[in-house]
């Protein structure tokens, strides 16, 4: 097992850059989940990890060995793609067991790491099968299965969960996670999809267009995201943005006022989660329900405010109808205070 | 994508040099070698259409280029080789150029030449011209018949999955 360290790396696609000089770290042993929307550079990262990709500047280091230059068969990572990459004409059992047969390792022996191999993962009663008679949650098995045989220093998922339908990717989801704290080893887990990092990664890392915005606990980044961007992305629904303005030492969001203002001259804005965006029913309520998105135990309510929608979480029994009138109750701490033109978040307090 | 009669002269002079003509090596070693460029071309689209992403878990788990080549992309690719070999055995049996080239000893004359000598020796005897042209058509019906399973039935290709 060892950790993975980026420096200052940078990958340049003609004249777009794809990572424009990160410098992150993985620890040892660490569910590490790299985050962000397409084109974030989140699979670029794990492909210059990898050596699929040649760096256009700086270094990657596996357990303090430098393998920049390094071909991937060398590296001692495993893979598992997001469409898994497993051969068509190979079995189960052959494909987890190709990259033993690579490197000369006796059939005996390979034979015994295959089927340990597959135990750990559940999937030793598929070995037989080729990929076409798999289902998607058995072929992500075996492409589990073929990363973990070698084991390799470290493990990059290239949102291995984006094929597998919604109650299978939760299985599979708590499978991963289990997996990780039985190996032990280090893992880099590319996903968009943000529930998939707050409940997989022990650290995360958020990447837009390229640029790191933030990487922390999932605590962290849900309660103190660093920017709108991360206030945004992380969270679902996303977190709403209002306009505000301090004025006679007051913080003034609509029709709310909040008794304290940071020292600051410039555009702000405030970010409240739904969840913590309160509703009256109130005939004279400055906003109104438009939509209202009832999910099982709770409902999301978009609520018409001023010129912008914002949505809000609510116990199931307690959803306003759609055309309702109501007003907006913010508890002051749940309040995320934003400059607007840098989109930055300011420490404040009441 | 030389016209094939401009390579007749200098084939000739390579065989001819090499001490292979008057026997079949200058009729089935242009095949084997892949001299054909539609050949080329077949295996060349066939190859690209393989997921790239194979190519490179093959190269994560270590195999060097040669061993991606035969384990992993050329049983991929069998649907392809199936239609080449079977295309270059109706070709190669059928040729009546490079035979009547290639070849002065009647004892080694393939199908084709045999089949001409039949029409010198007598024109008019069509039962015997049709018998000869049904032999030599036979082998490429069966090899057909055999082979287009590979190629037309064959699920292991990716994207099939």
């Amino acid at each position: 097992m060892a950790g993975v360290s980026w420096s200052g790396v940078r990958k340049e696609y003609g004249s777009v850059a794809a990572l424009g000089g990160l410098d992150l770290e993985a620890r040892d042993g660490e569910l590490l989940v790299v985050v962000g929307p397409s084109g974030s550079g989140k699979t670029t990262l794990l492909r210059v990890t990898a050596g699929l990709e040649a760096l256009t500047a700086g270094s990657v280091a596996i357990g303090g060995r430098d393998v920049t230059r390094m071909p991937p068969g060398r590296r001692n990572v495993a893979m598992v793609f997001q469409s898994y990459a497993l051969f068509p004409h190979l079995t189960a059992e052959e494909n987890i067991g190709v990259g033993l047969e690579a490197r000369e390792v006796p059939k005996a022996e390979r034979r015994r790491r295959v089927a340990e191999a597959a135990r750990v993962v559940g999937c030793e009663s598929l070995l037989q099968r080729r990929p076409r008679e798999l289902s998607g949650g058995e072929r992500q098995r075996v492409a589990l299965a073929r990363a973990l045989v070698r084991d390799p220093d470290v493990y990059l998922l290239d949102e291995p969960l984006s094929n597998l339908d919604a109650q299978l990717r939760i299985q599979m989801r708590a499978e991963l996670k289990e997996l990780h704290r039985r190996v032990g080893a280090t893992m880099v887990y590319v996903t968009h999809d943000q529930v998939e990092a707050l409940t997989l990664g022990d650290r995360l890392i958020v990447l837009d267009g390229g640029e790191l915005q933030q990487s922390g606990t999932p605590d962290e980044l849900f309660r103190r995201p660093a920017n709108r961007f991360v206030a945004r992305f992380i969270g679902s629904p996303p977190m709403n943005m209002l306009p505000a303005a301090a004025a006679d030492g007051a913080l003034q969001v609509g029709t709310l006022r909040f008794p304290a203002a940071p020292a600051r001259d410039r555009p702000l804005e405030v970010g409240v989660r739904p969840e913590h965006l309160g509703l009256v029913a109130d005939g004279d309520g400055e906003a109104e329900v438009q939509l209202v998105e009832p999910a099982g135990s709770e409902a999301f309510v978009h609520v018409r405010l001023g010129g912008q929608t914002v949505v809000a979480r609510v116990a199931s029994e307690q959803r306003p109808q759609a055309g309702a009138r109501v007003r907006l109750q913010i508890a002051p701490q749940h309040l995320l205070l934003f400059d607007r033109d840098t989109g930055e978040r300011l420490e404040w307090k009441l | 994508m030389v016209p094939l009669t401009a390579l007749l002269v200098p084939r000739f002079t390579i065989f001819r040099e090499l001490h292979l003509t008057d026997s079949y090596w200058p009729l089935v070693a242009p095949a084997l070698i892949g001299l054909s460029p539609f050949y080329v071309l077949l295996f060349y689209w066939s190859f690209r259409r393989l997921p790239s992403e194979l190519i490179e878990a093959a190269r994560l788990e270590g195999l060097s280029p040669l061993r991606t080549w035969r384990r992993i992309a050329l049983p991929l690719v069998r649907p392809t080789t199936t239609a080449v070999a079977l295309l270059a055995f109706v070709f190669s049996w059928g040729n009546f150029l490079d035979p009547l080239i290639y070849l002065f000893d009647e004892r080694l004359f393939t199908l084709p030449l045999g089949l001409k000598s039949l029409a010198q020796l007598d024109r008019q005897n069509f039962p015997m011209l049709l018998a000869g042209a049904v032999v030599a058509t036979l082998p490429v019906i069966v090899a057909f018949i055999y082979l287009q399973r590979f190629f037309l039935a064959d699920r292991r290709s990716p994207g099939l999955d």
